[in-house]
Protein backbone atom coordinates (compact mmCIF):
# COMPACT_ATOMS: atom_id res chain seq x y z
CA UNK A 1 0.00 0.00 0.00
CA UNK A 2 1.23 3.42 -0.79
CA UNK A 3 2.38 5.93 1.53
CA UNK A 4 -0.20 8.32 0.65
CA UNK A 5 -2.99 5.93 1.05
CA UNK A 6 -1.97 5.28 4.64
CA UNK A 7 -1.80 9.02 5.87
CA UNK A 8 -5.23 9.41 3.89
CA UNK A 9 -6.66 6.00 6.08
CA UNK A 10 -4.91 7.55 9.16
CA UNK A 11 -6.89 11.26 8.94
CA UNK A 12 -10.26 9.09 8.34
CA UNK A 13 -9.30 6.89 11.79
CA UNK A 14 -8.94 10.92 13.33
CA UNK A 15 -12.68 11.76 11.77
CA UNK A 16 -14.18 8.10 12.72
CA UNK A 17 -13.16 8.67 16.34
CA UNK A 18 -14.16 12.19 16.18
CA UNK A 19 -17.69 11.01 14.85
CA UNK A 20 -17.94 8.44 17.35
CA UNK A 21 -16.73 11.08 20.22
CA UNK A 22 -19.17 14.06 18.76
CA UNK A 23 -22.23 11.82 18.47
CA UNK A 24 -21.52 10.73 21.80
CA UNK A 25 -21.69 6.49 20.77
CA UNK A 26 -21.46 4.46 23.99
CA UNK A 27 -19.63 0.95 24.27
CA UNK A 28 -21.93 -1.43 22.33
CA UNK A 29 -23.08 1.01 19.99
CA UNK A 30 -23.21 0.00 16.46
CA UNK A 31 -21.29 2.05 14.06
CA UNK A 32 -22.95 2.96 10.67
CA UNK A 33 -22.63 0.44 7.94
CA UNK A 34 -19.17 0.03 5.73
CA UNK A 35 -21.04 1.81 2.80
CA UNK A 36 -22.61 4.87 4.49
CA UNK A 37 -19.13 5.35 6.36
CA UNK A 38 -17.70 5.63 3.19
CA UNK A 39 -20.51 8.51 2.02
CA UNK A 40 -20.15 10.23 5.44
CA UNK A 41 -16.67 10.47 4.68
CA UNK A 42 -16.13 10.39 1.14
CA UNK A 43 -13.66 7.23 1.28
CA UNK A 44 -13.41 4.97 -0.62
CA UNK A 45 -13.23 0.99 0.41
CA UNK A 46 -9.52 0.13 0.89
CA UNK A 47 -9.03 3.33 3.00
CA UNK A 48 -12.19 2.89 5.10
CA UNK A 49 -11.18 -1.13 6.21
CA UNK A 50 -7.39 -0.34 6.36
CA UNK A 51 -8.97 2.53 9.12
CA UNK A 52 -11.24 0.24 10.82
CA UNK A 53 -9.06 -2.56 10.96
CA UNK A 54 -6.25 -0.70 13.00
CA UNK A 55 -9.20 1.01 14.89
CA UNK A 56 -9.94 -3.09 15.81
CA UNK A 57 -6.23 -4.00 16.44
CA UNK A 58 -6.23 -1.05 18.86
CA UNK A 59 -9.17 -1.56 20.47
CA UNK A 60 -11.53 1.26 19.80
CA UNK A 61 -14.40 -0.87 17.86
CA UNK A 62 -15.18 -4.55 18.04
CA UNK A 63 -16.30 -6.25 14.52
CA UNK A 64 -19.05 -9.01 14.56
CA UNK A 65 -18.92 -11.17 11.70
CA UNK A 66 -22.31 -10.40 9.64
CA UNK A 67 -23.52 -8.38 12.57
CA UNK A 68 -21.19 -4.92 12.10
CA UNK A 69 -18.47 -2.80 13.56
CA UNK A 70 -19.35 -1.86 17.50
CA UNK A 71 -17.73 0.85 19.83
CA UNK A 72 -15.62 -1.38 22.13
CA UNK A 73 -15.82 -1.44 25.85
CA UNK A 74 -13.78 0.89 27.41
CA UNK A 75 -10.61 -0.93 29.10
CA UNK A 76 -10.29 -0.73 32.65
CA UNK A 77 -7.43 1.91 33.78
CA UNK A 78 -4.88 0.83 36.30
CA UNK A 79 -3.11 3.69 38.34
CA UNK A 80 0.37 2.35 38.31
CA UNK A 81 1.94 5.27 40.10
CA UNK A 82 1.29 4.30 43.54
CA UNK A 83 1.45 1.36 45.40
CA UNK A 84 -1.57 -0.20 46.87
CA UNK A 85 -3.33 -3.89 46.64
CA UNK A 86 -5.73 -4.62 43.97
CA UNK A 87 -9.22 -4.41 45.44
CA UNK A 88 -8.29 -1.28 47.68
CA UNK A 89 -6.42 0.23 43.92
CA UNK A 90 -10.00 -0.71 42.34
CA UNK A 91 -12.51 0.76 44.42
CA UNK A 92 -11.05 3.80 44.45
CA UNK A 93 -12.21 4.16 40.60
CA UNK A 94 -15.18 2.91 42.26
CA UNK A 95 -15.23 -0.49 40.87
CA UNK A 96 -16.18 -4.04 42.25
CA UNK A 97 -13.64 -6.38 42.62
CA UNK A 98 -14.11 -10.38 43.09
CA UNK A 99 -11.15 -13.20 43.53
CA UNK A 100 -11.98 -16.78 42.78
CA UNK A 101 -8.96 -18.95 43.85
CA UNK A 102 -7.47 -21.67 41.41
CA UNK A 103 -5.40 -22.66 43.57
CA UNK A 104 -3.40 -22.41 46.84
CA UNK A 105 -1.11 -24.87 47.95
CA UNK A 106 2.85 -25.61 48.64
CA UNK A 107 5.31 -25.79 45.80
CA UNK A 108 8.94 -26.20 45.77
CA UNK A 109 10.57 -22.46 44.38
CA UNK A 110 12.06 -23.26 40.96
CA UNK A 111 15.47 -21.26 40.27
CA UNK A 112 13.08 -17.96 39.11
CA UNK A 113 10.82 -18.08 41.98
CA UNK A 114 13.89 -18.63 44.20
CA UNK A 115 15.88 -15.89 43.06
CA UNK A 116 13.40 -13.18 42.85
CA UNK A 117 12.80 -14.30 46.72
CA UNK A 118 16.41 -14.51 47.61
CA UNK A 119 15.84 -18.13 48.60
CA UNK A 120 17.65 -21.54 47.50
CA UNK A 121 16.23 -23.42 45.00
CA UNK A 122 13.84 -26.22 45.98
CA UNK A 123 12.58 -24.18 49.27
CA UNK A 124 8.68 -25.00 50.12
CA UNK A 125 6.82 -21.43 49.43
CA UNK A 126 2.98 -20.39 49.30
CA UNK A 127 1.51 -20.44 45.85
CA UNK A 128 -1.59 -18.84 44.88
CA UNK A 129 -3.23 -18.55 41.82
CA UNK A 130 -6.15 -16.16 41.38
CA UNK A 131 -8.57 -14.88 38.45
CA UNK A 132 -9.13 -11.18 39.58
CA UNK A 133 -12.48 -9.74 38.54
CA UNK A 134 -13.83 -5.91 38.27
CA UNK A 135 -16.95 -5.05 37.82
CA UNK A 136 -17.45 -8.73 36.90
CA UNK A 137 -15.19 -8.97 33.98
CA UNK A 138 -12.26 -11.34 34.11
CA UNK A 139 -9.55 -8.93 34.17
CA UNK A 140 -6.28 -10.74 35.22
CA UNK A 141 -4.75 -14.50 36.04
CA UNK A 142 -2.62 -13.80 39.18
CA UNK A 143 0.02 -16.42 40.53
CA UNK A 144 1.91 -15.07 43.96
CA UNK A 145 4.76 -16.69 45.42
CA UNK A 146 5.50 -16.03 49.33
CA UNK A 147 8.44 -17.55 51.37
CA UNK A 148 6.93 -19.68 54.17
CA UNK A 149 9.06 -18.44 57.00
CA UNK A 150 7.39 -14.78 57.39
CA UNK A 151 3.90 -16.24 57.58
CA UNK A 152 3.51 -19.64 58.92
CA UNK A 153 -0.36 -21.05 58.39
CA UNK A 154 -1.15 -18.76 55.88
CA UNK A 155 -3.05 -21.58 54.05
CA UNK A 156 -6.27 -21.88 56.78
CA UNK A 157 -6.82 -18.24 54.92
CA UNK A 158 -9.47 -17.68 51.89
CA UNK A 159 -8.02 -15.65 49.95
CA UNK A 160 -11.29 -15.46 47.57
CA UNK A 161 -12.63 -13.02 50.23
CA UNK A 162 -9.41 -11.71 51.97
CA UNK A 163 -6.74 -9.08 50.59
CA UNK A 164 -3.91 -11.03 50.64
CA UNK A 165 -1.95 -7.66 51.70
CA UNK A 166 -4.11 -6.86 54.45
CA UNK A 167 -3.68 -10.24 56.32
CA UNK A 168 0.04 -10.03 55.88
CA UNK A 169 -0.57 -6.78 57.68
CA UNK A 170 -2.79 -7.48 60.25
CA UNK A 171 -2.18 -11.04 61.37
CA UNK A 172 1.87 -11.32 60.39
CA UNK A 173 2.85 -7.20 61.07
CA UNK A 174 4.34 -7.54 57.25
CA UNK A 175 3.04 -4.25 56.24
CA UNK A 176 4.71 -3.83 52.00
CA UNK A 177 5.57 -0.37 51.16
CA UNK A 178 7.46 -0.80 47.87
CA UNK A 179 6.53 -2.80 44.28
CA UNK A 180 8.49 -3.60 41.49
CA UNK A 181 7.14 -4.17 38.15
CA UNK A 182 8.35 -5.31 35.04
CA UNK A 183 5.67 -5.05 31.89
CA UNK A 184 5.35 -7.36 28.76
CA UNK A 185 3.60 -9.16 26.26
CA UNK A 186 2.53 -12.95 26.46
CA UNK A 187 0.06 -15.25 24.64
CA UNK A 188 -2.29 -16.91 26.54
CA UNK A 189 -2.61 -20.93 26.16
CA UNK A 190 -5.78 -22.67 26.26
CA UNK A 191 -6.01 -22.94 29.96
CA UNK A 192 -5.35 -19.54 30.85
CA UNK A 193 -7.35 -18.40 28.34
CA UNK A 194 -10.16 -20.46 29.84
CA UNK A 195 -9.58 -18.76 33.41
CA UNK A 196 -9.83 -15.61 31.64
CA UNK A 197 -13.03 -16.03 29.88
CA UNK A 198 -10.99 -15.37 26.41
CA UNK A 199 -9.71 -17.07 23.95
CA UNK A 200 -6.54 -19.09 23.42
CA UNK A 201 -3.70 -16.66 21.62
CA UNK A 202 -4.88 -13.81 23.08
CA UNK A 203 -2.52 -11.11 23.88
CA UNK A 204 -2.25 -10.06 27.89
CA UNK A 205 0.27 -7.66 29.64
CA UNK A 206 2.45 -9.65 31.74
CA UNK A 207 3.51 -8.26 35.06
CA UNK A 208 6.25 -9.38 36.78
CA UNK A 209 6.38 -8.03 40.57
CA UNK A 210 7.97 -8.12 42.97
CA UNK A 211 6.48 -6.60 46.33
CA UNK A 212 9.34 -5.78 49.49
CA UNK A 213 9.53 -3.77 52.69
CA UNK A 214 13.25 -2.67 53.99
CA UNK A 215 14.51 -4.60 51.16
CA UNK A 216 13.08 -7.76 52.25
CA UNK A 217 11.03 -9.05 49.75
CA UNK A 218 8.03 -10.93 51.10
CA UNK A 219 6.38 -11.96 47.49
CA UNK A 220 6.97 -12.43 43.83
CA UNK A 221 4.05 -12.41 41.52
CA UNK A 222 3.48 -13.22 37.86
CA UNK A 223 0.14 -11.89 36.59
CA UNK A 224 -1.47 -11.70 32.65
CA UNK A 225 -4.04 -9.51 32.34
CA UNK A 226 -6.39 -9.95 29.50
CA UNK A 227 -4.72 -6.96 27.16
CA UNK A 228 -8.28 -5.72 25.29
CA UNK A 229 -9.71 -5.25 28.66
CA UNK A 230 -6.73 -3.12 30.33
CA UNK A 231 -4.88 -0.50 30.16
CA UNK A 232 -2.05 1.19 32.55
CA UNK A 233 -1.97 4.89 33.66
CA UNK A 234 1.00 6.72 35.55
CA UNK A 235 1.68 10.15 36.21
CA UNK A 236 5.63 10.78 35.49
CA UNK A 237 7.64 13.16 37.30
CA UNK A 238 10.12 15.35 35.71
CA UNK A 239 13.51 13.97 34.73
CA UNK A 240 16.02 13.44 37.28
CA UNK B 1 4.06 -30.43 46.64
CA UNK B 2 3.46 -31.03 42.37
CA UNK B 3 4.46 -29.88 39.47
CA UNK B 4 1.23 -28.80 37.71
CA UNK B 5 2.87 -27.04 34.30
CA UNK B 6 3.05 -28.59 30.48
CA UNK B 7 6.33 -30.27 29.64
CA UNK B 8 7.07 -27.89 27.15
CA UNK B 9 6.17 -24.99 29.27
CA UNK B 10 8.80 -26.36 31.98
CA UNK B 11 11.80 -26.49 28.99
CA UNK B 12 10.62 -22.58 27.99
CA UNK B 13 11.10 -21.75 31.76
CA UNK B 14 14.45 -23.58 31.89
CA UNK B 15 15.48 -22.32 28.58
CA UNK B 16 14.17 -18.80 29.49
CA UNK B 17 16.07 -18.57 32.88
CA UNK B 18 19.25 -19.82 31.24
CA UNK B 19 19.30 -16.58 29.21
CA UNK B 20 18.18 -14.38 31.44
CA UNK B 21 20.75 -15.52 33.87
CA UNK B 22 23.45 -15.09 31.08
CA UNK B 23 24.17 -18.91 30.57
CA UNK B 24 23.33 -18.48 26.77
CA UNK B 25 24.33 -14.56 25.68
CA UNK B 26 23.15 -12.49 23.25
CA UNK B 27 23.90 -13.78 19.45
CA UNK B 28 24.75 -17.35 20.65
CA UNK B 29 23.48 -19.91 18.68
CA UNK B 30 21.79 -22.62 21.20
CA UNK B 31 21.87 -26.30 20.49
CA UNK B 32 19.91 -28.14 17.95
CA UNK B 33 15.90 -28.83 17.73
CA UNK B 34 17.62 -32.39 18.11
CA UNK B 35 20.00 -31.97 20.60
CA UNK B 36 17.64 -30.29 22.53
CA UNK B 37 15.21 -32.81 22.15
CA UNK B 38 17.88 -35.41 23.44
CA UNK B 39 18.89 -33.53 26.34
CA UNK B 40 15.21 -32.58 27.73
CA UNK B 41 14.23 -36.40 26.51
CA UNK B 42 11.40 -35.09 24.28
CA UNK B 43 10.45 -35.65 21.14
CA UNK B 44 10.56 -32.92 18.44
CA UNK B 45 7.56 -31.79 18.41
CA UNK B 46 7.19 -31.06 22.36
CA UNK B 47 10.50 -29.40 21.94
CA UNK B 48 9.65 -26.97 18.98
CA UNK B 49 6.57 -25.74 21.15
CA UNK B 50 9.10 -24.27 23.64
CA UNK B 51 10.86 -22.60 21.35
CA UNK B 52 7.90 -21.42 19.62
CA UNK B 53 6.65 -20.06 23.14
CA UNK B 54 10.34 -18.22 23.66
CA UNK B 55 10.29 -16.87 20.04
CA UNK B 56 6.69 -15.56 20.55
CA UNK B 57 8.66 -13.86 23.30
CA UNK B 58 11.44 -12.64 21.52
CA UNK B 59 13.89 -13.93 23.40
CA UNK B 60 14.96 -16.53 20.87
CA UNK B 61 15.20 -15.80 17.10
CA UNK B 62 14.81 -18.78 14.06
CA UNK B 63 17.43 -18.10 11.21
CA UNK B 64 16.30 -20.82 8.65
CA UNK B 65 19.01 -22.75 7.71
CA UNK B 66 21.18 -21.10 10.63
CA UNK B 67 19.66 -21.80 13.38
CA UNK B 68 18.12 -20.26 16.21
CA UNK B 69 20.00 -17.46 18.24
CA UNK B 70 19.75 -15.64 21.45
CA UNK B 71 18.39 -12.64 20.94
CA UNK B 72 19.46 -8.74 22.44
CA UNK B 73 18.14 -8.12 26.10
CA UNK B 74 15.11 -6.31 25.53
CA UNK B 75 15.34 -2.53 26.51
CA UNK B 76 13.60 -1.34 30.22
CA UNK B 77 11.40 1.56 29.43
CA UNK B 78 11.09 3.13 32.85
CA UNK B 79 7.41 3.90 33.50
CA UNK B 80 9.07 6.98 36.02
CA UNK B 81 10.39 10.20 34.80
CA UNK B 82 9.53 12.15 31.55
CA UNK B 83 13.06 12.12 29.35
CA UNK B 84 13.27 11.11 25.59
CA UNK B 85 13.78 7.66 24.10
CA UNK B 86 17.51 7.83 23.03
CA UNK B 87 19.10 7.68 26.48
CA UNK B 88 17.17 4.12 26.87
CA UNK B 89 18.85 2.95 23.41
CA UNK B 90 22.09 4.72 24.36
CA UNK B 91 22.20 2.28 27.63
CA UNK B 92 21.73 -0.31 25.99
CA UNK B 93 25.12 0.59 23.56
CA UNK B 94 22.78 1.29 20.62
CA UNK B 95 23.76 3.94 18.31
CA UNK B 96 20.39 6.37 17.90
CA UNK B 97 19.09 8.10 15.15
CA UNK B 98 16.05 9.42 13.84
CA UNK B 99 13.87 9.17 10.89
CA UNK B 100 11.35 12.13 9.76
CA UNK B 101 8.76 10.64 8.12
CA UNK B 102 6.10 12.89 7.89
CA UNK B 103 6.05 16.75 9.52
CA UNK B 104 4.10 19.99 8.88
CA UNK B 105 1.33 22.05 10.34
CA UNK B 106 -2.23 22.39 10.50
CA UNK B 107 -5.60 23.40 12.18
CA UNK B 108 -6.29 20.62 15.73
CA UNK B 109 -9.63 19.90 15.02
CA UNK B 110 -12.44 18.51 17.40
CA UNK B 111 -9.64 15.45 18.31
CA UNK B 112 -6.80 17.14 19.17
CA UNK B 113 -8.21 20.59 20.59
CA UNK B 114 -9.58 18.06 23.45
CA UNK B 115 -6.73 16.45 24.13
CA UNK B 116 -4.51 19.41 24.34
CA UNK B 117 -6.79 21.33 25.74
CA UNK B 118 -6.75 24.24 22.98
CA UNK B 119 -9.40 25.80 20.70
CA UNK B 120 -10.35 23.59 17.01
CA UNK B 121 -8.75 26.30 15.13
CA UNK B 122 -5.41 27.17 16.91
CA UNK B 123 -2.62 25.78 14.88
CA UNK B 124 -0.45 22.64 15.82
CA UNK B 125 2.67 21.29 14.49
CA UNK B 126 2.73 17.46 14.04
CA UNK B 127 6.25 15.45 13.69
CA UNK B 128 5.89 11.69 12.58
CA UNK B 129 9.55 10.28 13.80
CA UNK B 130 10.68 6.63 13.74
CA UNK B 131 13.82 5.94 16.17
CA UNK B 132 16.67 3.80 15.35
CA UNK B 133 19.00 1.86 17.12
CA UNK B 134 21.91 0.87 14.70
CA UNK B 135 19.94 1.64 11.96
CA UNK B 136 17.23 -0.49 13.41
CA UNK B 137 13.78 0.45 14.11
CA UNK B 138 12.90 0.71 18.04
CA UNK B 139 9.93 3.00 18.35
CA UNK B 140 7.58 4.84 15.62
CA UNK B 141 6.17 8.51 17.81
CA UNK B 142 3.34 10.89 16.10
CA UNK B 143 4.08 14.32 18.33
CA UNK B 144 1.98 17.00 18.36
CA UNK B 145 2.73 19.88 19.71
CA UNK B 146 1.48 23.64 19.59
CA UNK B 147 2.57 25.48 16.38
CA UNK B 148 3.45 28.68 18.19
CA UNK B 149 5.99 26.45 20.83
CA UNK B 150 8.83 26.80 18.83
CA UNK B 151 9.22 29.89 16.56
CA UNK B 152 9.95 29.07 12.99
CA UNK B 153 10.01 25.53 14.04
CA UNK B 154 10.02 24.39 10.13
CA UNK B 155 13.97 25.19 9.95
CA UNK B 156 14.45 22.91 12.31
CA UNK B 157 15.84 19.03 11.07
CA UNK B 158 14.82 16.37 13.50
CA UNK B 159 16.47 14.23 12.46
CA UNK B 160 19.30 16.47 13.99
CA UNK B 161 17.67 18.64 16.63
CA UNK B 162 16.07 17.05 19.78
CA UNK B 163 12.36 18.22 20.55
CA UNK B 164 13.01 18.17 23.88
CA UNK B 165 16.27 20.62 23.59
CA UNK B 166 14.65 22.92 21.42
CA UNK B 167 11.86 23.11 24.17
CA UNK B 168 14.01 23.81 26.82
CA UNK B 169 15.44 26.41 24.88
CA UNK B 170 12.22 28.59 25.07
CA UNK B 171 12.23 28.02 28.77
CA UNK B 172 9.80 25.57 29.16
CA UNK B 173 10.07 23.10 32.19
CA UNK B 174 8.61 19.76 31.37
CA UNK B 175 6.45 19.34 34.14
CA UNK B 176 4.07 16.79 34.36
CA UNK B 177 3.64 13.75 31.88
CA UNK B 178 0.43 11.48 31.98
CA UNK B 179 1.27 8.48 30.54
CA UNK B 180 -0.42 5.37 29.36
CA UNK B 181 0.26 2.00 28.01
CA UNK B 182 -1.60 -0.24 26.47
CA UNK B 183 -1.04 -3.98 24.39
CA UNK B 184 -2.54 -3.64 21.32
CA UNK B 185 -2.34 -5.82 17.92
CA UNK B 186 0.66 -3.61 15.85
CA UNK B 187 -1.19 -3.02 11.80
CA UNK B 188 0.10 -1.01 8.80
CA UNK B 189 1.31 1.39 8.44
CA UNK B 190 2.97 1.28 11.98
CA UNK B 191 3.86 -2.56 11.54
CA UNK B 192 5.71 -1.53 8.39
CA UNK B 193 7.66 1.07 9.42
CA UNK B 194 8.51 -1.30 12.48
CA UNK B 195 9.58 -3.92 10.57
CA UNK B 196 7.08 -6.53 12.28
CA UNK B 197 4.28 -8.59 10.90
CA UNK B 198 1.10 -7.15 10.77
CA UNK B 199 -1.28 -8.21 13.69
CA UNK B 200 2.28 -8.77 15.84
CA UNK B 201 1.18 -7.66 19.54
CA UNK B 202 3.07 -4.35 20.73
CA UNK B 203 2.99 -1.83 22.94
CA UNK B 204 1.32 1.37 22.18
CA UNK B 205 1.29 4.40 24.64
CA UNK B 206 -0.16 7.84 25.18
CA UNK B 207 1.79 11.07 26.47
CA UNK B 208 0.25 14.15 27.77
CA UNK B 209 3.25 16.22 28.64
CA UNK B 210 2.55 19.57 30.33
CA UNK B 211 4.55 23.05 31.68
CA UNK B 212 4.76 24.33 34.85
CA UNK B 213 1.47 26.40 34.47
CA UNK B 214 -0.42 22.98 33.31
CA UNK B 215 -0.48 23.79 29.49
CA UNK B 216 -0.27 20.57 27.46
CA UNK B 217 2.86 21.61 25.55
CA UNK B 218 2.77 18.01 23.77
CA UNK B 219 0.85 15.10 23.02
CA UNK B 220 2.46 11.71 21.53
CA UNK B 221 1.12 8.54 20.67
CA UNK B 222 4.05 6.16 20.37
CA UNK B 223 4.27 2.23 19.21
CA UNK B 224 6.76 0.17 19.54
CA UNK B 225 7.34 -4.05 19.31
CA UNK B 226 7.27 -6.09 22.17
CA UNK B 227 10.20 -8.27 21.23
CA UNK B 228 12.23 -5.00 21.72
CA UNK B 229 10.45 -3.30 25.09
CA UNK B 230 9.69 -4.01 28.55
CA UNK B 231 8.57 -0.94 30.55
CA UNK B 232 9.50 -0.98 34.09
CA UNK B 233 7.82 0.76 37.69
CA UNK B 234 8.45 1.08 40.85
CA UNK B 235 5.45 1.96 42.94
CA UNK B 236 5.91 3.02 47.10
Amino acid sequence: MSKKLHIVSEELQERIEEYIWGNNLQPGDKLPSERDLCEIFDANRVTLREALNRMQNEGIIDTLHGKGRYVAPKKLQDNVHAFISFSAGWAEEQALTESKVISFELVEASKKVAGALCLPTGMPVYCLKRVRFVNNIALCLETAYIPTEHCPGLLKYDFGRESLYDILATDYNVHLTRQEHVISIAILDAEEAELLETKAGDAAVFIKGTTSKDGITYEYCESLYVASRYSMYGKLGPAK
Amino acid sequence: MKVSQPIYKQIAAHIREQIESGEYSFGQLIPSEQQLSEMYRVSRMTLRKAVAILVGEGLLIPRPGKGTFVNRQKIDMSFDNIQGTSPFLLDMGLSPSVKVLRSGKRTAGYKYSRIMGISENSLIYQLVRLRLGDGEPYILEYTNIPYDLIPNIEQYDFEIYSLYDLIRQQDIVLTEDMQTLEVVKLSAPQSTFLDVPEGEYGFMTHEVVRDQDGQVIEYTKSYSSGKKFVFSAIME
